[in-house]
């Protein structure tokens, strides 16, 4: 208990949970507002949907906010250096490991939780419009708990066995729209899919969703209770190292050889990662298994595509990112080479070519093979420019101001400019060209062009971001 | 040979970090010595060909270090203050990368030439282990093991001994003196602040503050600036960096 009140109390005290705070509260005030704005509805019924309207507003876009936080707590050992003052203590692992858990999840949950009620009470009072009770309990206790919970754990078990951020975010993204984004298989369940909205509790499939989420819990508590005893004997992921010794040989022809280490070094792990992420979206889009299967056609076709420019390109953005970036101190090594400015581009366009081209063509194949009213090449040529230009955008931002969270700023300052103006500026709409419903309905003309503008501009984004770090070690502004 | 004449470096906010060094280096290892922000790092990657000189010239061999960029390249290994490796590789993968860079294109060649300087650094028993599990030392190992792997005629390494616990210190001058021993017409620039690395390891030194050259000679003579019998080569350079 003792660790539990301290560990908590270090949650609290933190900007976080002032963030958390208004952050939930001003988006279910935001979504309270709008729905108040409806008309044409009965009391009875308003009451009964922003019941569960609350905790839709509650797994939107503040669990996002919330997953961070969890990051931010989880790895304050790592930025404080605490982990071996914590692991000393006498205290078998796994009640270590509850105990903060426990105050991870109080520490993340309660801010959240305390800021959606104020935005239910703030709707309630400013527009006039309150939640059914009895509702908003049994979608509070049944749906938002549990589901939120699960969320809560297995973030917090990626984060420990992933620290670093960069690779953290990758995993959760897949995880956040494999588990929670996915509505067949969401963590969190809306009115809309579920047989009894009126009486939830009642509801088999809610039960259902509940074991789910406590499946997903207890996984990811036992790959924690395993990171953290692991950890705590100092072989923190020595299982994943051979302990056979390599028998020492170099590759045989040096242009492969070059390409080949050229992979390994930009992209290394992540290329099959990547590939399978793609391949598991494909899957789960458009498959026979698949969350789309008994939708018709047009319907697949829409979202399967739709959903690809939205994940992928956030995802090769983080990729990217560190191509322009010298985060290993190897290009002074590099450049001093014979012809080494010229061979350190070879080794980042090579990077760039290979992901863009392997994870759009993999896409596209497997989209074709499971879709095939949607041709092969037009996958290839809707994926590809968007996926471009982030790709371009992050190595631009990489090569100039060398911060991750420049990337990250971009990209939403991105996202947010093209959602705003696309009813101004078609020609220019988001990569998220198919997401715009009516875009994809009426202005299907738009598409190509479109696709050519973002083309062009990735293709110079990436030039321009490739020939500023290129020229950096030899300018004059040195 | 290596010839520097009024060599100037002004950065565009208007610093100057070398204001028209003189300098000749013959065969053999030399010490540049200079305190913090002396401009010793400007000049080694001037030489190393990273940085473009303001003014001046620079003859390495016979060729313009401007002009000739490509050919000098081919003749020096540098091992930069700060640096690192690929983590996801191993040594030897990182080695093997970093001779195919050099245009080692024979991979018989190169795998002879990776188990040496892996040997004479220390680091064959864990060629395949990866790099990011290396600590600082071994780091610095591979460091000096990658610029030994064309075996070049010119070796610049700049602020080698730090982070090198006493043992590797003292195997790290050795190596630089078997360095000069097999090849006579080799020149090895050892830039540091660190004076006692220099009085084992070269009789020929530079010192060099706020850009400019103070001095240049042997070891002997620095100690005489002092202006007493017995003066350690410490005592001699402080008495230099007052007089300047």
């Amino acid at each position: 208990m003792a660790i539990f009140r301290r560990e908590l109390k270090f949650n609290l005290y933190s900007l976080w949970t002032a963030i958390l705070v208004v952050f939930s509260c001003l988006l279910t005030l935001s979504g309270g507002i709008e729905y108040a704005a409806r008309e044409g509805l009965a009391p009875t019924a308003m009451a009964q949907e922003w019941a569960h309207r609350t905790t839709f507003a509650a797994v939107g876009l503040p669990v996002l906010a919330l997953t961070v936080a969890v990051w931010f707590h989880a790895s304050r050992d790592r930025r404080y250096g605490s982990a071996s003052l914590i692991f000393v203590r006498p205290v078998s692992t796994r009640r270590l490991v509850a105990a903060r858990l426990a105050a991870l999840s109080a520490g993340v949950l309660l801010p959240h939780l305390a800021g959606v009620f104020a935005g239910v009470l703030l709707v309630g009072l400013l527009k006039g419009l309150w939640p059914d009770g009895g509702l908003l309990l049994q979608s509070t206790v049944l749906n938002l708990v549990p589901g939120l919970t699960a969320w809560v754990v297995l973030a917090y078990a990626v984060t420990c066995v992933l620290p670093d951020l960069r690779v953290w975010v990758f995993p959760v993204a897949v995880l956040w729209l494999l588990l929670v984004n996915v509505p067949a298989t969401s963590l969190f369940w809306f009115y809309r899919t579920i047989d009894k909205p009126l009486f939830p509790l009642g509801d088999t499939k809610v039960w259902l969703r509940i074991a789910y989420a406590a499946v997903v819990a207890a996984a990811a508590c036992l790959v924690l209770f395993w990171t953290a005893e692991r950890q705590r004997t100092g072989c923190a992921l020595s299982v994943f190292r051979s302990t056979r010794v390599k028998e020492f040989r170099v590759l045989g022809n040096p242009l492969a050889g070059r390409f080949r280490y050229a992979l390994k070094t930009t992209l290394g792990s992540r290329l099959p990662v990547a590939l399978l992420g793609v391949t598991g979206l494909a899957v789960v889009m458009t498959s026979p298994f698949g969350i789309l299967r008994s939708q018709p056609d047009y319907v697949r076709e829409y979202f399967s595509l739709a959903f690809s420019e939205l994940l992928f390109p956030l995802i090769g953005l983080l990729v990217t990112y560190g191509f322009a970036a010298d985060r290993y101190g190897m290009s002074e090594i590099i450049y001093q080479k014979p012809r080494g400015e010229g061979k350190a581009l070879e080794q980042k366009l090579f990077g760039l070519g290979t992901y863009l081209l392997a994870t759009c063509l993999v896409y596209s194949l497997w989209l074709h093979l499971f879709q095939p009213s949607v041709p092969f090449v037009q996958a290839l040529l809707v994926l590809f420019p968007s996926m471009l230009l982030f790709c371009g955008l992050s190595i631009l931002v990489g090569a100039f101001c060398c911060s991750t969270l420049g990337a990250y700023a971009v990209s939403l300052a991105y996202w947010g400019a093209a959602y705003y103006l696309q009813d101004k500026f078609p020609w220019f709409l988001s990569p998220l060209y198919h997401l715009a419903e009516y875009s994809f309905k009426l202005q299907q003309d738009l598409l190509w062009q479109n696709k050519t503008i973002l083309l062009v501009l990735g293709t110079a984004a990436a030039a321009v971001g490739l020939w500023k770090t290129m020229t950096r070690p030899v300018t004059p502004n040195e | 040979m290596i010839r520097i004449e009024g060599l100037t470096k002004t950065y565009p906010n208007g610093k100057t970090a070398l204001g028209g060094i003189e300098l000749a280096l013959s065969p053999g290892v030399h010490g540049l010595l200079g305190p913090n922000g002396a401009g010793k790092t400007t000049l080694m990657r001037i030489l190393a060909t990273l940085l473009q000189p303001t003014r001046g010239r620079v003859e390495v061999f016979g060729y313009d270090l401007v002009t000739d960029k490509q050919a000098v390249r081919a003749l020096l290994g540098y091992l930069p203050q700060e640096f690192g490796f690929y983590p996801q590789l191993t040594a030897a993968e990182c080695l093997d990368y970093l001779a195919i860079l050099s245009n080692i294109n024979s991979a018989q060649e190169r795998a002879k030439r990776i188990r040496c300087v892996l040997e004479r650094v220390n680091l064959w028993d864990v060629q395949d282990e990866k790099v990011g599990t290396f600590s600082g030392g071994m780091k610095q190992r591979l460091g000096i093991a990658q610029l030994l792997l064309h075996d070049p005629r010119i070796i610049i390494v700049d602020e080698p001994t730090a982070g090198l616990d006493p043992q590797e210190r003292v195997s790290f001058r050795r190596l630089i003196g078997e360095l000069c021993e097999t090849q006579k017409e080799r020149i090895v620039i050892i830039s540091t602040h660190i004076v006692e690395d220099l009085t084992h390891l070269t009789p020929r030194l530079a010192v060099i503050n706020r850009g400019q050259l103070l001095f240049s000679g042997t070891v002997d003579e620095l100690k005489t600036h002092t202006g007493s019998d017995g003066a350690t080569l410490e005592e001699g350079y402080l008495a230099l960096l007052q007089e300047g």
